[in-house]
C-alpha cells in the first residue's frame, strides 16, 4: 500500500512539474514571439481593449450589445481584444478588472456592478483609460462614464403599449386597458426603466394600467415566463421587458399566451416578430464603439460623464427589419415620432428614478 | 499482517486523490476535444492562482468563506441535521455586520468590529435555530424549511438594501459603505485578501477542537452516525442537534460577516455567488471532517482562481473548473467502488506475501 501511495505521490509531483515547466516555457515563447514583433512593426500598433462584463454574454440584450459595438469596433477600427465575463459573481469583479487592466490600454466595463471595484483599481493603473458603462462615478482622470437615459425609451414603450393596447381590432388585444412590465431585478437602474414606461403609459391615456413584477433575476427565462404568464392573466396584453435573459421566458409566454411582448436593450424583433411588436433599444453597443473611436482618432477627452439619451441616439424604438410583418399600425408609430420630436426638444419631461 | 490493516481514513484519502486524478485526465480529455493544450491549460490555471503573491492571495481570499461555509456544514451534517439553509444565514449575517458597520460610524475597529461579528454571528445563529426547533418540536423536515428559508432571506435583505437602507451613491441594490474603522486590513496590495483569513484560522481551530477532542463534538458525531443507539446511549439527541445547527449558522453568518468587513466593504444584494452550497460540496467531499473541509477549500479556490486566469489566457471557458468539480463528486460518490477495488487488490498482495 505504501508502495502505491509512494508511486501515487511521485506521479503528482512529475506532473506538476511538467506542468510548471510548461508554463515558463510558454511565457519564454511568448516573449520571443514577441519581442521580434516590436521593432519590425513600422505601422501604429492596434489599441489593445478590454471588455469586462459583470453578467456573460449570450443574453441577446444588453451584455450582447456591448459586445457588438466591441466586435464591430474590432473588425472596423483593427483593435486588439478579449472579452471578461464575471457571471454575476461578485468575488469576481476586482479580478477580472485587475486581469484587464494588466493586459490592456483601454478596460470597457459594462454593468452598474463596478461601482466600488473600479474606484479601487482604476487609481492603480493610471495609465488605463476606463470606459464605465450603466453608472456614474465621478472625480478620476481615468474613468470616463457612460449612461443611458432609459427612462426616455421606456417613456416611448409605455406610449407606444398604452396606444396598442386600446387599438382591440388587432387579435390578441383584449377590452382591458392594462398593459405589464417585467423587470430583471428591483434595483435603481430597473426602477428607471419602470418610471420612464409608466410615465409613457400615463401620458397616452389616464386610465391604463401598468403591471410590474420583478422576476428576481436577470439570467433566468424560466422566471420570466412565469411572471409574464401571470401578468397576461391579469388581463395585460403587451408586456415590456427590461431582464436581460431572463426577458427570453416573457417572449415564450407571450407565445403561449397569444399576446404580446416589447423588447428590450437591442432591436430584439428577429427573436419572434410574431409576438415581439417593437424594443426599446439602449444604444450600448454603438456608445462602445464611438468611444473607442474617439480614443483611437485623439478626440477622446478622459474623465468625463457621456449621457446617452433621446437626442443623442442612445435611446429609441426599434420595429425590425422591413421585412417582418409590422404589428403596430403607422398611426402609432407617428405618434411615437411625434412623443420623440417632444422629449427631445424639452416639451416633454420624463420623470427619473431615485 | 498488520500493514495490509489499513486506516479507513487512508483508503480514504487515496481514493479522494484517484478521484481527482481521474477528475483532472477527464477534464484533459475534454480541453483536448476542444483542439487546445491540456499542458498549457492546466499550467496557466497553476500558474494564474499560485504564481505570484497577488495570485495566491486571491486564492486564499477565495477560501475563507469556503472554509467557514464549510465547517458550518460539516458542523450539522455530522450531527445528522441538515442545514441547506447557509445561503440566507450568511445573507443576514452580512446584512447585520453591515447594518452595524454604517450605524455606529463612531466606534473604533477594536470595538466594532467584534460587535459587527457579534451581531452576524447572531443573526445567522438565530436563522438557524428556527427550522431547527421546528424539527426537534414538531418533526418538520428541516431540509425543506432551510431552503425555503434562503429564499425568504436573500429577498428580505434585498429589499433592505434596495429602500430602507439603499446606498446614497452609485445606483446599485447596496446599502452604505461602513465605516472605515469597520474595514478589515487588506494583507496583499490589490488583492482582497484580508486579516479575516487569521480569524477565519482560529475559528477552524475551534471547530477541530470542538469535535475532535471534547465530548460535546463526540455526541455530535454520535449522534449523526446512530441516532437510536446515541439516544439509548443516554445523549440528548434534540438539544444537540439545536445546538449544532446554531454553531452552523453562526459560521455561516460569520463568513457573510466577512463578505462585508473585509470584500465588498458594503451589504450587497447579490453578496454571496452560492458561498454556502459551495461550501457543502467541500463538506460532503471530504466526509465533513474538519481537516479535509480546510484543504479542500484550498484546492477549490485553487479551481477558481485558476480558472478565470486559464480562461483569459488559453480561451477555455472557466466552466470546464465546474466540470472538473462535478467529476470528483460523482467518483467520490462511487468511493465505495474504489476502497473495495483496493481491497481486493491488497488481499492478493497480502496472499502472496503470507506465501
Amino acid at each position: 500500500m505504501k508502495k502505491t501511495i509512494a508511486v501515487l505521490l511521485i506521479l503528482m509531483l512529475i506532473g506538476g512539474l511538467v506542468l510548471t515547466g510548461c508554463g515558463k516555457t510558454d511565457d519564454a515563447q511568448k516573449q520571443q514571439e514577441e519581442v521580434p514583433a516590436e521593432p519590425g512593426d513600422e505601422e501604429k500598433e492596434p489599441l489593445k481593449v478590454a471588455l469586462v462584463l459583470s453578467g456573460g454574454l449570450g443574453d441577446r440584450s444588453f451584455y450582447d450589445s456591448s459586445h457588438e459595438g466591441f466586435e464591430r469596433a474590432k473588425k472596423e477600427l483593427g483593435i486588439e481584444g478579449s472579452v471578461l465575463e464575471c457571471k454575476n459573481d461578485p468575488s469576481l469583479y476586482q479580478d477580472q478588472l485587475i486581469q484587464a487592466s494588466e493586459n490592456a490600454q483601454a478596460v470597457v466595463v459594462v454593468g452598474f456592478e463596478f461601482f466600488d471595484v473600479i474606484q479601487e483599481v482604476a487609481p492603480e493603473y493610471p495609465e488605463v483609460n476606463y470606459i464605465y458603462l450603466d453608472n456614474v462615478v465621478e472625480g478620476f482622470d481615468n474613468i470616463t462614464c457612460i449612461t443611458y437615459l432609459e427612462n426616455e425609451g421606456t417613456f416611448l414603450a409605455g406610449a407606444l403599449a398604452a396606444m396598442l393596447t386600446q387599438e382591440t381590432s388587432i387579435e390578441g388585444i383584449n377590452e382591458e386597458k392594462i398593459i405589464g412590465m417585467v423587470g430583471g431585478v428591483d434595483l435603481p437602474v430597473i426602477r428607471n426603466f419602470q418610471v420612464g414606461y409608466e410615465a409613457g403609459a400615463k401620458y397616452i391615456d389616464e386610465e391604463v394600467r401598468v403591471e410590474t413584477i420583478y422576476a428576481g433575476d436577470f439570467e433566468d427565462p424560466a422566471k420570466g415566463k412565469e411572471c409574464a404568464l401571470a401578468l397576461y392573466a391579469k388581463g395585460a396584453d403587451i408586456v415590456f421587458h427590461a431582464a436581460g435573459k431572463t426577458g427570453e421566458g416573457v417572449f415564450e409566454a407571450a407565445k403561449e399566451a397569444k399576446a404580446y411582448a416589447i423588447g428590450v436593450d437591442t432591436d430584439q424583433r428577429y427573436i419572434n416578430p410574431d409576438v415581439i411588436v417593437a424594443s426599446m433599444i439602449k444604444g450600448v453597443g454603438l456608445s462602445v464603439f464611438e468611444t473607442i473611436e474617439k480614443i483611437i482618432d485623439g478626440t477622446f477627452e478622459p474623465g468625463k460623464v457621456i449621457y446617452y439619451g433621446i437626442n443623442e441616439g442612445g435611446v429609441d424604438i426599434g420595429y425590425g427589419t422591413p421585412d417582418m410583418k409590422q404589428i403596430v399600425p403607422d398611426e402609432i408609430k407617428e405618434k411615437v415620432e411625434e412623443i420623440k420630436a417632444k422629449v427631445k426638444s424639452g416639451e416633454i419631461q420624463v420623470p427619473t428614478a431615485k | 499482517m498488520k500493514k495490509i490493516k489499513l486506516s479507513q481514513d487512508l483508503e480514504y484519502i487515496f481514493s479522494l486523490a484517484l478521484s481527482i486524478v481521474l477528475a483532472l485526465i477527464i477534464g484533459a480529455l475534454i480541453i483536448l476535444a476542444n483542439g487546445k493544450s491540456p499542458l498549457t491549460a492546466y499550467a496557466s490555471l497553476i500558474n494564474g492562482s499560485l504564481g505570484s503573491p497577488y495570485k495566491m492571495a486571491t486564492t486564499l481570499a477565495k477560501t475563507v468563506p469556503l472554509i467557514l461555509t464549510g465547517l458550518a456544514t460539516a458542523v450539522a451534517f455530522s450531527s445528522g441535521i441538515f442545514n441547506i439553509g447557509g445561503e440566507g444565514q450568511l445573507y443576514l449575517g452580512a446584512f447585520a455586520a453591515a447594518y452595524v458597520g454604517f450605524t455606529f460610524t463612531n466606534l473604533p475597529g477594536l470595538i466594532g468590529i467584534p460587535l459587527a461579528l457579534i451581531f452576524a454571528a447572531l443573526a445567522g445563529g438565530f436563522y438557524a435555530l428556527i427550522p431547527a426547533l421546528l424539527k426537534v418540536k414538531y418533526g418538520i423536515d428541516e431540509v425543506i424549511t432551510t431552503i425555503m428559508f434562503n429564499s425568504i432571506a436573500i429577498l428580505f435583505t434585498g429589499y433592505l438594501a434596495n429602500y430602507p437602507f439603499a446606498s446614497s451613491v452609485g445606483k446599485m441594490g447596496a446599502t452604505e459603505m461602513i465605516a472605515p474603522a469597520y474595514k478589515l486590513l487588506r494583507l496583499v496590495a490589490r488583492s482582497k485578501l484580508h486579516t479575516g483569513i487569521f480569524f477565519t484560522a482560529v475559528i477552524a481551530l475551534a471547530i477541530y477542537y470542538l469535535m475532535e477532542k471534547t465530548s460535546v463534538g463526540y455526541d455530535f458525531k454520535m449522534i449523526g452516525t446512530n441516532l437510536i443507539f446515541a439516544k439509548y446511549g443516554g445523549i440528548n439527541a434534540e438539544r444537540n442537534m439545536v445546538i449544532a445547527m446554531i454553531i452552523s449558522g453562526v459560521l455561516c453568518g460569520i463568513a457573510g460577516a466577512f463578505e462585508v468587513l473585509g470584500n465588498h466593504y458594503r451589504f450587497l444584494q447579490a453578496i454571496s455567488p452560492g458561498y454556502a452550497f459551495d461550501g457543502m460540496l467541500v463538506s460532503l467531499i471530504v466526509k465533513n471532517k474538519v481537516v479535509g473541509v480546510i484543504l479542500m477549500s484550498i484546492f477549490f479556490g485553487i479551481l477558481k482562481t485558476g480558472s478565470i486566469a486559464m480562461e483569459f489566457e488559453t480561451a477555455i471557458p472557466s466552466e470546464l473548473v465546474l466540470v472538473i468539480q462535478a467529476i470528483i463528486i460523482l467518483f467520490i460518490a462511487g468511493e465505495k467502488g474504489f476502497a473495495q477495488i483496493l481491497r481486493r487488490i491488497h488481499a492478493k498482495e497480502g496472499v502472496r506475501g503470507d506465501v
